[in-house]
Protein backbone atom coordinates (compact mmCIF):
# COMPACT_ATOMS: atom_id res chain seq x y z
CA UNK A 1 0.00 0.00 0.00
CA UNK A 2 1.68 3.49 -1.13
CA UNK A 3 -1.19 5.36 0.06
CA UNK A 4 -0.57 4.91 3.59
CA UNK A 5 3.37 5.85 4.08
CA UNK A 6 2.63 9.06 1.84
CA UNK A 7 -0.63 10.08 4.25
CA UNK A 8 2.08 9.39 6.66
CA UNK A 9 4.68 11.50 5.95
CA UNK A 10 2.57 14.39 4.59
CA UNK A 11 0.85 14.49 7.71
CA UNK A 12 4.27 14.19 9.53
CA UNK A 13 5.78 17.71 7.86
CA UNK A 14 2.39 19.28 8.13
CA UNK A 15 3.00 18.84 11.77
CA UNK A 16 5.91 20.06 11.79
CA UNK A 17 5.42 22.65 10.03
CA UNK A 18 2.77 23.72 12.40
CA UNK A 19 4.92 23.38 15.36
CA UNK A 20 7.14 26.16 13.39
CA UNK A 21 4.46 28.43 13.49
CA UNK A 22 3.79 27.57 17.14
CA UNK A 23 7.75 28.17 17.87
CA UNK A 24 7.45 31.37 16.32
CA UNK A 25 4.69 32.58 18.26
CA UNK A 26 5.53 31.19 21.83
CA UNK A 27 9.71 30.72 21.73
CA UNK A 28 8.99 27.34 22.43
CA UNK A 29 11.55 25.34 20.51
CA UNK A 30 10.20 23.35 17.59
CA UNK A 31 12.62 20.71 17.89
CA UNK A 32 11.46 19.89 21.51
CA UNK A 33 7.64 19.30 20.15
CA UNK A 34 9.09 16.97 17.73
CA UNK A 35 10.93 14.95 19.83
CA UNK A 36 7.81 15.10 22.01
CA UNK A 37 5.72 14.03 19.25
CA UNK A 38 7.70 11.15 18.23
CA UNK A 39 7.78 10.00 21.92
CA UNK A 40 4.01 9.97 21.67
CA UNK A 41 3.65 8.23 18.22
CA UNK A 42 5.26 5.17 20.26
CA UNK A 43 2.01 4.40 22.18
CA UNK A 44 -0.44 4.37 19.51
CA UNK A 45 2.03 2.63 17.12
CA UNK A 46 2.12 0.19 20.21
CA UNK A 47 -1.51 -0.16 20.96
CA UNK A 48 -2.21 -1.12 17.62
CA UNK A 49 0.07 -3.69 17.21
CA UNK A 50 1.80 -1.67 14.26
CA UNK A 51 4.39 -3.09 12.11
CA UNK A 52 7.50 -0.12 11.60
CA UNK A 53 10.75 -0.59 10.12
CA UNK A 54 13.78 -0.21 12.21
CA UNK A 55 14.58 3.62 12.56
CA UNK A 56 17.62 3.33 14.03
CA UNK A 57 19.37 2.09 11.26
CA UNK A 58 18.38 5.37 9.40
CA UNK A 59 18.72 7.81 11.90
CA UNK A 60 22.77 8.14 11.92
CA UNK A 61 22.04 8.62 7.97
CA UNK A 62 19.10 11.41 8.58
CA UNK A 63 21.23 13.35 11.40
CA UNK A 64 24.58 13.40 9.47
CA UNK A 65 22.82 15.41 6.18
CA UNK A 66 20.67 17.34 8.81
CA UNK A 67 23.71 18.62 10.27
CA UNK A 68 25.29 19.12 6.93
CA UNK A 69 22.38 20.84 6.20
CA UNK A 70 21.73 23.06 9.22
CA UNK A 71 25.48 24.12 9.56
CA UNK A 72 25.24 25.43 5.61
CA UNK A 73 21.98 27.35 6.71
CA UNK A 74 23.23 28.69 9.34
CA UNK A 75 26.56 29.93 8.03
CA UNK A 76 25.07 31.27 4.99
CA UNK A 77 23.36 33.59 7.39
CA UNK A 78 26.48 34.80 9.11
CA UNK A 79 27.74 38.15 8.06
CA UNK A 80 31.02 38.30 8.77
CA UNK A 81 32.26 41.74 9.94
CA UNK A 82 35.38 43.53 11.30
CA UNK A 83 33.83 44.00 14.26
CA UNK A 84 32.31 40.43 15.22
CA UNK A 85 35.98 39.12 15.48
CA UNK A 86 35.53 39.73 19.33
CA UNK A 87 32.29 37.57 19.18
CA UNK A 88 34.10 34.94 17.05
CA UNK A 89 37.02 34.57 19.51
CA UNK A 90 34.88 34.61 22.76
CA UNK A 91 32.48 31.61 20.83
CA UNK A 92 35.74 29.59 19.79
CA UNK A 93 37.00 29.84 23.20
CA UNK A 94 33.67 29.17 25.26
CA UNK A 95 33.23 26.40 22.79
CA UNK A 96 36.73 24.60 22.89
CA UNK A 97 36.79 25.23 27.33
CA UNK A 98 33.15 23.78 27.70
CA UNK A 99 34.05 21.21 25.26
CA UNK A 100 37.69 19.97 27.05
CA UNK A 101 36.74 20.58 31.19
CA UNK A 102 33.00 18.92 30.48
CA UNK A 103 34.72 16.09 28.79
CA UNK A 104 37.31 15.79 31.55
CA UNK A 105 34.34 15.83 34.43
CA UNK A 106 32.02 13.57 32.48
CA UNK A 107 35.80 10.96 32.01
CA UNK A 108 35.53 11.12 36.13
CA UNK A 109 32.11 9.87 36.10
CA UNK A 110 32.62 7.27 33.47
CA UNK A 111 35.70 6.22 35.08
CA UNK A 112 34.36 6.05 38.56
CA UNK A 113 31.23 4.15 37.86
CA UNK A 114 32.41 1.73 34.84
CA UNK A 115 36.01 0.95 35.92
CA UNK A 116 36.83 1.50 32.09
CA UNK A 117 40.26 3.27 31.05
CA UNK A 118 40.67 6.70 30.95
CA UNK A 119 40.89 6.62 26.99
CA UNK A 120 37.76 4.66 26.45
CA UNK A 121 36.15 6.83 29.63
CA UNK A 122 36.95 10.06 27.76
CA UNK A 123 35.83 8.93 24.38
CA UNK A 124 32.50 7.87 25.44
CA UNK A 125 32.85 11.37 27.61
CA UNK A 126 33.02 13.84 24.85
CA UNK A 127 29.74 13.30 22.45
CA UNK A 128 28.09 14.76 25.97
CA UNK A 129 30.14 17.94 25.97
CA UNK A 130 29.11 18.80 22.39
CA UNK A 131 26.50 21.80 22.01
CA UNK A 132 24.41 19.87 19.02
CA UNK A 133 24.02 22.96 16.42
CA UNK A 134 21.26 20.86 14.89
CA UNK A 135 18.95 21.69 18.12
CA UNK A 136 21.11 24.68 19.03
CA UNK A 137 20.31 26.81 15.82
CA UNK A 138 16.69 26.38 14.83
CA UNK A 139 16.49 26.99 18.56
CA UNK A 140 17.89 30.60 18.57
CA UNK A 141 16.31 30.85 15.29
CA UNK A 142 13.93 34.24 16.44
CA UNK A 143 16.10 35.43 19.14
CA UNK A 144 18.09 38.85 17.96
CA UNK A 145 20.83 38.50 15.93
CA UNK A 146 23.61 39.13 18.43
CA UNK A 147 22.35 36.56 21.05
CA UNK A 148 21.46 34.30 17.76
CA UNK A 149 25.20 34.70 16.07
CA UNK A 150 26.90 33.95 19.24
CA UNK A 151 25.42 30.55 19.33
CA UNK A 152 25.15 29.53 15.65
CA UNK A 153 29.38 30.47 15.99
CA UNK A 154 29.69 28.45 19.53
CA UNK A 155 27.38 25.49 18.37
CA UNK A 156 29.52 24.82 15.17
CA UNK A 157 32.63 25.25 16.53
CA UNK A 158 31.64 22.69 19.26
CA UNK A 159 30.67 20.43 16.38
CA UNK A 160 33.77 20.60 14.45
CA UNK A 161 36.09 20.88 17.40
CA UNK A 162 34.11 17.85 19.01
CA UNK A 163 34.79 15.83 16.18
CA UNK A 164 38.09 16.52 16.22
CA UNK A 165 38.71 15.93 19.71
CA UNK A 166 36.37 11.99 19.39
CA UNK A 167 38.43 11.19 16.29
CA UNK A 168 41.38 11.56 18.44
CA UNK A 169 40.44 9.92 21.63
CA UNK A 170 39.33 7.14 18.88
CA UNK A 171 42.72 6.85 17.14
CA UNK A 172 44.98 7.29 20.77
CA UNK A 173 45.07 4.49 23.20
CA UNK A 174 47.49 7.05 25.09
CA UNK A 175 48.41 10.62 24.04
CA UNK A 176 51.79 11.60 23.44
CA UNK A 177 53.56 14.10 21.70
CA UNK A 178 53.58 12.36 18.36
CA UNK A 179 49.99 12.26 18.66
CA UNK A 180 49.19 15.92 19.15
CA UNK A 181 51.62 16.33 16.26
CA UNK A 182 49.43 14.50 14.29
CA UNK A 183 46.41 16.45 15.74
CA UNK A 184 47.90 19.50 14.65
CA UNK A 185 49.08 18.53 11.43
CA UNK A 186 45.78 17.09 10.55
CA UNK A 187 43.72 21.19 11.30
CA UNK A 188 46.63 22.35 8.88
CA UNK A 189 45.65 19.84 6.41
CA UNK A 190 41.56 20.54 6.92
CA UNK A 191 41.64 23.99 6.52
CA UNK A 192 44.37 24.38 3.33
CA UNK A 193 41.42 21.60 1.96
CA UNK A 194 38.43 23.78 3.15
CA UNK A 195 40.31 26.89 1.30
CA UNK A 196 40.88 24.90 -1.89
CA UNK A 197 36.98 23.26 -1.60
CA UNK A 198 35.54 26.35 -1.33
CA UNK A 199 37.30 28.43 -4.25
CA UNK A 200 36.49 25.02 -6.43
CA UNK A 201 32.45 25.06 -5.47
CA UNK A 202 32.34 28.90 -6.17
CA UNK A 203 33.90 28.16 -9.32
CA UNK A 204 31.48 25.82 -9.97
CA UNK A 205 28.92 27.27 -9.32
CA UNK A 206 29.59 30.20 -11.16
CA UNK A 207 29.94 28.58 -14.60
CA UNK A 208 26.94 26.34 -14.11
CA UNK A 209 24.15 27.15 -16.43
CA UNK A 210 22.17 24.37 -16.02
CA UNK A 211 18.86 25.25 -14.16
CA UNK A 212 19.05 22.55 -11.80
CA UNK A 213 22.40 23.78 -9.90
CA UNK A 214 21.75 24.21 -6.09
CA UNK A 215 21.15 20.44 -5.64
CA UNK A 216 23.87 19.89 -7.42
CA UNK A 217 25.99 21.73 -4.93
CA UNK A 218 24.45 20.38 -2.05
CA UNK A 219 25.40 17.12 -3.29
CA UNK A 220 29.02 17.71 -3.90
CA UNK A 221 29.21 18.99 -0.57
CA UNK A 222 27.76 15.83 1.11
CA UNK A 223 29.93 13.97 -1.02
CA UNK A 224 33.04 15.58 0.50
CA UNK A 225 31.36 15.10 4.01
CA UNK A 226 31.13 12.01 3.54
CA UNK A 227 34.85 11.32 2.04
CA UNK A 228 36.21 13.34 5.26
CA UNK A 229 34.04 11.21 7.65
CA UNK A 230 35.55 7.96 6.77
CA UNK A 231 38.51 9.91 6.87
CA UNK A 232 37.61 10.41 10.47
CA UNK A 233 38.58 14.24 9.42
CA UNK A 234 36.22 17.66 10.56
CA UNK A 235 34.66 17.69 7.48
CA UNK A 236 32.22 20.45 8.70
CA UNK A 237 34.76 22.91 8.54
CA UNK A 238 34.38 22.61 4.72
CA UNK A 239 30.41 23.37 5.02
CA UNK A 240 30.78 25.77 7.47
CA UNK A 241 33.38 27.87 5.60
CA UNK A 242 31.67 27.35 2.22
CA UNK A 243 28.77 29.29 3.62
CA UNK A 244 30.88 31.44 4.97
CA UNK A 245 32.68 32.65 2.15
CA UNK A 246 29.33 32.78 -0.26
CA UNK A 247 28.10 35.02 2.08
CA UNK A 248 31.06 37.43 2.38
CA UNK A 249 32.51 36.77 -0.86
CA UNK A 250 31.90 40.48 -2.21
CA UNK A 251 34.13 41.63 1.03
CA UNK A 252 37.49 39.49 -0.44
CA UNK A 253 39.56 42.14 -1.51
CA UNK A 254 41.89 39.80 -4.08
CA UNK A 255 41.72 41.23 -7.38
CA UNK A 256 42.33 37.56 -8.83
CA UNK A 257 40.00 36.36 -6.68
CA UNK A 258 37.12 39.07 -7.98
CA UNK A 259 38.16 38.08 -11.09
CA UNK A 260 37.83 34.72 -11.66
CA UNK A 261 35.15 33.76 -8.36
CA UNK A 262 32.59 36.89 -8.43
CA UNK A 263 29.93 37.39 -10.72
CA UNK A 264 26.62 38.80 -11.69
CA UNK A 265 24.11 37.05 -10.31
CA UNK A 266 25.76 35.55 -7.02
CA UNK A 267 23.73 38.00 -4.66
CA UNK A 268 20.66 35.96 -6.54
CA UNK A 269 21.84 32.24 -6.39
CA UNK A 270 23.33 32.95 -2.46
CA UNK A 271 19.36 33.86 -2.18
CA UNK A 272 18.52 31.18 -3.78
CA UNK A 273 20.87 28.20 -2.54
CA UNK A 274 19.81 29.48 1.61
CA UNK A 275 15.62 29.30 0.66
CA UNK A 276 16.45 25.90 -1.05
CA UNK A 277 19.13 24.44 2.05
CA UNK A 278 16.58 25.92 4.83
CA UNK A 279 13.50 24.21 2.81
CA UNK A 280 15.76 20.61 2.90
CA UNK A 281 17.12 21.40 6.60
CA UNK A 282 13.35 21.69 7.93
CA UNK A 283 12.51 18.13 5.95
CA UNK A 284 15.48 16.55 7.61
CA UNK A 285 15.19 18.32 10.72
CA UNK A 286 11.62 17.05 10.81
CA UNK A 287 12.50 13.46 10.36
CA UNK A 288 15.51 13.23 12.59
CA UNK A 289 13.74 14.21 15.58
CA UNK A 290 10.56 12.23 14.81
CA UNK A 291 12.63 9.67 14.49
CA UNK A 292 14.80 9.84 17.33
CA UNK A 293 11.84 10.89 19.89
CA UNK A 294 10.31 7.54 17.99
CA UNK A 295 12.97 5.34 19.33
CA UNK A 296 13.78 6.53 22.69
CA UNK A 297 12.86 4.33 25.65
CA UNK A 298 10.79 6.16 28.32
CA UNK A 299 10.92 3.17 30.56
CA UNK A 300 15.09 3.36 30.86
CA UNK A 301 14.55 6.37 33.02
CA UNK A 302 12.87 4.22 35.81
CA UNK A 303 16.56 2.71 36.21
CA UNK A 304 18.18 4.14 39.18
CA UNK A 305 21.49 3.82 37.42
CA UNK A 306 20.40 5.82 34.47
CA UNK A 307 19.75 8.83 36.61
CA UNK A 308 23.36 8.40 39.26
CA UNK A 309 25.05 8.93 36.08
CA UNK A 310 22.57 10.91 34.30
CA UNK A 311 22.36 13.68 36.87
CA UNK A 312 26.56 14.38 37.40
CA UNK A 313 26.44 14.57 33.43
CA UNK A 314 23.68 17.33 33.47
CA UNK A 315 25.37 19.02 36.46
CA UNK A 316 29.14 19.30 34.60
CA UNK A 317 27.45 20.41 31.61
CA UNK A 318 25.33 23.00 33.09
CA UNK A 319 28.48 24.05 35.51
CA UNK A 320 30.75 24.21 33.40
CA UNK A 321 29.07 26.23 31.05
CA UNK A 322 27.62 28.94 33.78
CA UNK A 323 31.20 29.15 35.25
CA UNK A 324 32.82 30.46 31.70
CA UNK A 325 29.63 32.63 30.09
CA UNK A 326 29.10 33.92 33.76
CA UNK A 327 33.69 34.87 34.46
CA UNK A 328 34.75 34.80 31.04
CA UNK A 329 32.54 36.26 28.19
CA UNK A 330 29.96 38.13 30.61
CA UNK A 331 27.45 36.52 28.48
CA UNK A 332 24.73 34.51 30.32
CA UNK A 333 21.38 34.64 29.45
CA UNK A 334 19.82 32.75 27.07
CA UNK A 335 23.51 31.66 26.48
CA UNK A 336 23.83 29.24 29.60
CA UNK A 337 20.98 27.46 28.62
CA UNK A 338 21.53 26.58 25.48
CA UNK A 339 23.06 23.37 25.36
CA UNK A 340 21.80 20.07 23.84
CA UNK A 341 23.26 17.62 23.68
CA UNK A 342 21.65 15.48 20.98
CA UNK A 343 23.12 14.24 17.44
CA UNK A 344 26.48 13.52 18.26
CA UNK A 345 26.10 10.95 21.20
CA UNK A 346 22.60 9.73 19.57
CA UNK A 347 24.10 8.86 16.06
CA UNK A 348 27.03 7.67 17.69
CA UNK A 349 25.47 5.45 20.18
CA UNK A 350 22.48 4.42 17.72
CA UNK A 351 25.06 3.56 14.83
CA UNK A 352 27.56 1.17 16.99
CA UNK A 353 25.21 -0.72 18.98
CA UNK B 1 45.11 5.28 8.34
CA UNK B 2 44.74 1.97 8.27
CA UNK B 3 44.73 1.99 11.64
CA UNK B 4 42.02 3.92 12.21
CA UNK B 5 39.66 1.81 10.00
CA UNK B 6 40.62 -1.08 11.88
CA UNK B 7 39.33 -0.31 14.93
CA UNK B 8 36.49 -1.79 16.65
CA UNK B 9 34.49 1.26 17.89
CA UNK B 10 31.27 -0.53 18.89
CA UNK B 11 33.55 -2.24 21.70
CA UNK B 12 34.92 0.81 22.71
CA UNK B 13 31.81 2.90 23.40
CA UNK B 14 29.86 0.49 25.19
CA UNK B 15 29.89 2.06 28.99
CA UNK B 16 26.76 4.17 28.58
CA UNK B 17 23.21 3.36 28.49
CA UNK B 18 20.78 4.34 25.88
CA UNK B 19 18.70 5.47 29.24
CA UNK B 20 21.31 7.86 29.88
CA UNK B 21 21.62 9.64 26.83
CA UNK B 22 18.06 9.53 26.83
CA UNK B 23 17.83 11.65 30.01
CA UNK B 24 20.86 14.14 29.28
CA UNK B 25 19.10 14.55 25.66
CA UNK B 26 15.52 15.53 27.51
CA UNK B 27 17.24 17.54 30.54
CA UNK B 28 19.29 19.65 28.18
CA UNK B 29 16.32 20.24 25.73
CA UNK B 30 14.02 21.46 28.73
CA UNK B 31 16.88 23.92 29.52
CA UNK B 32 16.55 25.63 26.04
CA UNK B 33 12.79 25.75 26.61
CA UNK B 34 13.58 27.56 30.12
CA UNK B 35 16.10 29.94 27.58
CA UNK B 36 13.82 30.91 24.48
CA UNK B 37 11.17 30.98 26.89
CA UNK B 38 12.47 33.36 29.01
CA UNK B 39 14.15 35.25 26.16
CA UNK B 40 10.60 36.52 25.17
CA UNK B 41 11.45 39.83 26.54
CA UNK B 42 14.30 40.35 23.16
CA UNK B 43 13.04 42.83 20.92
CA UNK B 44 13.08 41.30 17.72
CA UNK B 45 15.29 42.31 14.53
Amino acid sequence: MVSYPLIIIGALVIFSYLFDIVARKTKFPAVVLLLALGIGLQYPVAYFGLEVPNFTAVLPLLGTIGLILIVLEGSLELDFEREKLKMMRQSFGAALFILLVTALGITGVFYYYSGASFMQSFLNAVPFSIISSAIAIPSVAKLIKAKREFIVYESTFSDILGVLVFNFALVNEVVTVRSVMELGWQIVVILAVSVALCLLLLYVLSKLTHHVKFFLIISIILLIYGIGKMLHLPTLVIVMAFGLMLRNADLIEVKWFKKYFLYKTLDADLHQLSQLTAESAFIARTFFFLLFGFTMDVNSLLLPEVWYIGLPIIGLIFAVRFIYLRFVTKLFFPEFFIAPVALLPCCLYLAYR
Amino acid sequence: MLLIFSIPLEQRLGIVSNGVVFLVVLATSFMIVAGTMGAKQLPKD
